[in-house]
């Protein structure tokens, strides 16, 4: 005779079963459940002999607050506050407003960071200010909601006859076109304005180093904020991925468009610290300064480089974003000035092929000497360690990392990264996967003396040093013996094919710190180049 | 060059989706038009014609009118397969999608993969050849018009889907059913956490193999610290690590896997793992890899601990017998046979050593203790012995139950055990006569897994268990007591 009796679905780890039946003034299912809150004092002695066979064990767990739980569930771990939360968020109208707040708020972060660890001048923040009223003045004028004028664009939607083209217009009208990269260009133009010696290397350096406020900005808007914007804006403000140099060149273009910024600020970058930084970085003699600077004037008649305005998203001048520009016309006073040397052949040349064969050797070895040298390693090369691993030509593996070099990339992943990210994280976490986080982060500490590593601590070379040294080294190559190869006039393509290595070495050296792809370098020369031989024709 | 140990939800891993998503879908696609002119694919694709009778085709084409055509290919099919001719194309445009199909567009990994065994103890999947499972190697062959027919089907479907990815992947699409390989990017990601993981992964690897523990210790401490990490992607890399220094730290941390990460639910055929699930979880009916690695290392640990000799170190091992033996009531563990011989040699070890130590009272002063001590740690003894039998009988059985499921089992060194077990009985009664030789630690090599396609957890079990079991036999071998005899 069966002693079970029918009941409610049992449902403990999905447990089928109907049946139920007391143990030991339990109710117990089939399967060995017990039920929850349901304890039965059985005063019949008959039953006890029978069902004292019977034992089954239940896997108690305990949850943190020291209740007994059956077993996990996954139901049971979701925080049922954080389902109520979700209907806070609002949308429409009042989203894009908070979202325009946010935007501010970051870039405010982002102005005072500049101004308290790059030593931006006081004035910074005020032009930040007037150029995003100039961009707020463009959203005004362009909102899509509220001049309401979805009837024209159905009309509109009729004329294109291709459906892929009329989903991406539908989807453009309703964007504001703002998102995390564009306050980065709010803050180049701003800093444009001031003709301040920074460029969109310097930008997307602090960007992928990290301490600058743009990877998971999002995380820095107060909570309330957070929790009521739309996902989708929340994604525009979360720098997830490195911003890339021609990103960069076609932003700055477009927000130049919507800002006006032509007619409303100093539009020319600082040429000359630009093209001072080019040949240092290339350790270069600083006679190419002014061949550059002479032949800017030369060709474009003012020494002027004005950030140009486009809103086209197919947007691919590069060669006339000013940055680049100046980039292809160093290049290109490089090749011309080695080459027309070369050919006066009854004079002295005044640069000799040694210095050239020497500055090639320091640059192929420039990886390997970086490794050597001492602990006393600036935060700039540390930067653009880290820069390297984003950009597009990316040359070191870290396979091959030195072990200094690797640890320099721990430390600083541990202090930027993961001691940031720590404290964010926790609070997403239940109480019970925080414990148990905590638990291991104890069982395994980023430092024990069962596995040792030598410290090291930033050194505070300056860029001065840092230049002096390199140049010391090129002046050491050139007296190298090895190098000096007797009778090496006559064979002028060796010359040649010195320069042109160089130049592609300059290109990779530039590539890699503008974060622009090679190709684009190279296109950039060649169409200067055939500008500027229009312009001497002419 | 290593796959992410992250979760699902990153960047990537959505552009990644969209495209697996297309692909499965074109295959899919496909499927339902083998389908409808009745062509079963179940066991593969079927093989095109060989490129002559392609040229025949064009031949042909250009001989015969198109009207005619069709109706030459459709008899020559009907003739060569013994099927239906197709539907006319005309039904095709009508576009008969079912709707049940419609909803499924979501999960088309799924539904292709709803065709494929997964087991759960594997690395791979596996067309398992057993008996039940057998199908023949597909033969049939379809001719190339046809074949061409049911592409153009398929892309037809695919316009819709398409329409709404980038410009970018659908050109990749079109490239990869037309038989190119997509040259992709790298793995390299701009993401920047992927960056990050992705590199720390790899000086992970590197500093493993160049055994640069130190460096390997810190790059594993930050991984783990990392957001999104699945840690369970790379606790094996973890242990190798902790355990080089010491083993009661990798200890901990695979008691901590075991008790934060003992999932019990079943395992779904249906879910398309990111992951391989063999070494990254449990479920009701696979005990997880970390958990098993947990108890060999602990019972290695406990054993090197009892053989120091001093009365209380066998509380490490019974504290190890108690643990197994809860373990041992609940589903995945108590149909494991693994678990259940590990809970063998817990009682196996702790007679060897409890009769070891009575035979070297015994033979050095006879008459130290009483009797009725003597029995108690005899007793103490034999019941340690009988349990092992015991627990060794149930593992056995395990194994055969796993052996006849077609599942991965355990071939157990029962006789070696056994023979192990009648000497240590001996040793309680011998007080003169020479004690035999132990059996070379060779014997220990019918021990593992008798399945060979488990290679990986061969060796896996190689480095563990065997080692730490024959250094305890040698450890035996050199006991002076064998010297007292001489």
């Amino acid at each position: 005779m069966s002693t079970f009796i029918r009941g409610p679905v049992c449902g403990t780890d999905n447990c089928p079963s109907r049946l139920w039946r007391v143990i030991a003034g339990r109710r117990t299912c089939q399967y060995g459940h017990v039920m929850e809150g349901d304890i039965e004092f059985n005063n019949d002695e008959d039953d006890v002999p029978q069902l004292g066979s019977m034992t089954r064990r239940l896997n108690l767990t305990t949850t943190a607050l020291g209740t007994f739980q059956s077993s996990f569930n996954a139901s049971q771990l979701v925080d049922p506050s954080s389902t109520k939360e979700q209907h806070k968020k609002i949308f429409g109208y009042d989203a894009r407003i908070l979202f325009l707040k946010a935007f501010q708020f970051i870039l405010r972060k982002q102005s005072s960071y500049l101004l308290h660890h790059k030593n931006f001048p006081q004035e910074f923040p005020i032009v930040v200010k007037l150029v995003w009223s100039h961009y707020l003045k463009y959203v005004n004028d362009n909102d899509p909601l509220a001049n309401a004028t979805f009837s024209e664009d159905e009309d509109d939607d009729d004329e294109i006859p291709n459906s892929r083209a009329r989903i991406r217009q539908r989807g453009r009208a309703n964007k504001l076109g703002l998102n995390i990269n564009t306050s980065v260009t709010i803050l180049y133009l701003a800093a444009v304005h001031l003709r301040l010696p920074v460029y969109t290397e310097d930008f997307i350096q602090w960007i992928c180093s990290s301490s600058f406020p743009y990877y998971k900005a999002n995380d820095q808007l107060p909570k309330i904020w957070q929790k009521r914007l739309p996902n989708y804006y929340l994604g525009l403000l979360n720098g997830g991925r490195a911003l890339t140099g021609t990103q960069f060149c076609k932003k700055i273009a477009s927000t130049v468009y919507r800002t006006n910024f032509n007619q409303h600020f100093q539009d020319t970058i600082n040429l000359p610290s630009l093209i001072f930084r080019l040949v240092g970085n290339t350790t270069l003699l600083p006679e190419f300064y002014f061949y550059t600077m002479a032949m800017i004037k030369r060709v474009e008649k003012s020494t002027d480089f004005p950030v140009i305005p486009s809103d086209k998203p197919s947007f691919n001048a590069y060669h006339q974003t000013p940055e680049m520009k100046v980039i292809a016309y160093f290049i290109l006073s490089f090749r011309w000035v080695l080459l027309s040397d070369s050919s006066r052949k009854h004079k002295k040349q005044t640069f000799s092929s040694n210095w050239l064969r020497a500055l090639k050797a320091f640059q192929t070895g420039w990886q390997d000497s970086e490794s050597v040298t001492d602990d006393n390693y600036s935060n700039d090369t540390l930067s653009k360690q880290i820069t390297e691993l984003f950009s597009a030509s990316d040359k070191t593996d870290p396979i091959d990392w030195s072990e200094r070099k690797t640890l320099r990339y721990l430390n600083w992943l541990q202090t930027t990264v993961v001691e940031k990210q720590s404290s964010l994280r926790t609070n997403s976490l239940t109480i019970d996967q925080n414990i148990a986080q905590r638990k291991l982060h104890k069982l395994i500490p980023l430092k024990t003396d069962q596995f040792p590593l030598p410290t090291t601590t930033p050194g505070n070379i300056t860029y001065v040093e840092d230049l002096q040294e390199k140049y010391l080294k090129v002046r050491a190559s050139l007296d190298d013996d090895t190098l000096h190869v007797d009778a090496f006039d006559t064979k002028s393509n060796e010359r040649e094919d010195l320069i042109a290595r160089l130049e592609y070495q300059f290109l990779c050296i530039i590539s890699a710190q503008f974060f622009v792809p090679m190709d684009i370098l190279e296109d950039c020369v060649r169409r200067t180049e055939e500008h500027c031989l229009k312009q001497i024709e002419s | 060059m290593f796959e992410l140990p992250v979760l699902l939800g990153s960047f990537s891993e959505s552009q990644s989706l969209v495209r697996k998503k297309l692909r499965y879908r074109y295959r899919n696609e496909i499927k339902n038009q083998y389908k409808r002119i009745k062509i079963h694919d179940e066991n593969g694709q079927l093989t095109p014609e060989s490129s002559h009778t392609e040229l025949d085709d064009h031949e042909s084409r250009s001989r015969v009118c198109r009207g005619r055509k069709r109706r030459l290919y459709d008899l020559r099919d009907r003739e060569e397969h013994g099927f239906e001719s197709d539907s006319s194309e005309a039904q095709d445009e009508v576009g008969d999608l079912p709707e049940k199909e419609e909803e499924e567009i979501g999960h088309e990994e799924r539904k292709y993969f709803k065709n494929h065994e997964k087991p759960e103890d594997l690395y791979e999947v596996w067309h398992v050849a057993t008996e039940r499972r057998k199908v023949p190697i597909q033969r049939q062959f379809v001719s190339y018009n046809r074949l061409q027919t049911i592409e153009r089907r398929a892309k037809r479907k695919m316009e819709v889907p398409l329409l709404h990815v980038s410009r970018v992947r659908s050109s990749e699409f079109s490239a990869e059913i037309d038989g190119y390989d997509v040259v992709s990017r790298g793995d390299e990601t701009t993401h920047f956490e992927n960056k990050h993981i992705q590199l720390l992964v790899t000086l992970l690897h590197r500093h493993i193999s160049t055994e640069n523990w130190n460096l390997a210790y810190k790059v594993f401490a930050l991984l783990i610290r990392m957001p999104r990490v699945d840690i369970r992607a790379v606790w094996n890399l973890g242990v190798a690590i902790l355990a080089r220094r010491d083993s009661t730290t990798a200890i901990d941390f695979l008691e901590w896997m075991h008790s934060v990460y003992s999932n019990k639910h079943r395992f779904i055929q249906n879910v398309n793992h990111r992951l391989p699930p063999a070494f990254r979880s449990g479920s009701r009916t696979h005990t997880a890899q970390y958990t098993t690695t947990w108890l060999w290392l602990s019972l290695r640990a406990a054993t090197e601990q009892a053989q120091e000799g001093a009365p209380t170190t066998l509380e490490p091992l019974e504290l190890l017998t108690d643990k197994t033996s809860e373990l041992l009531l609940t589903p995945p563990y108590m149909d494991d046979s693994e678990v259940w011989f590990i809970y063998c040699s817990c009682y196996f070890v702790k007679a060897d050593i409890l009769s070891r130590n009575i035979h070297s009272d015994l033979t050095h002063n006879v008459h130290a203790f009483s009797s009725s001590t003597m029995d108690l740690r005899r007793n103490e003894v034999v019941q340690s012995i009988t349990r092992c039998q015991k627990t060794l009988h149930t593992a056995e059985e395990k194994s055969d139950q796993a052996r006849h499921r077609a599942h991965a089992y355990w071939e157990l060194p029962t006789g070696y055990i056994k023979r192990q077990l009648q000497q240590i009985e001996k040793r309680l009664t011998a007080q003169s006569t020479p004690r035999d030789q132990p059996s070379s630690p060779a014997h220990y090599e019918n021990y593992g897994l008798g399945d060979t396609e488990l290679a990986e957890d061969q060796a896996d079990i190689d480095a563990f268990p065997i080692e730490e079991d024959n250094s305890f036999l040698q450890a035996l071998d050199t006991q002076p007591l064998s010297d007292n005899f001489l």
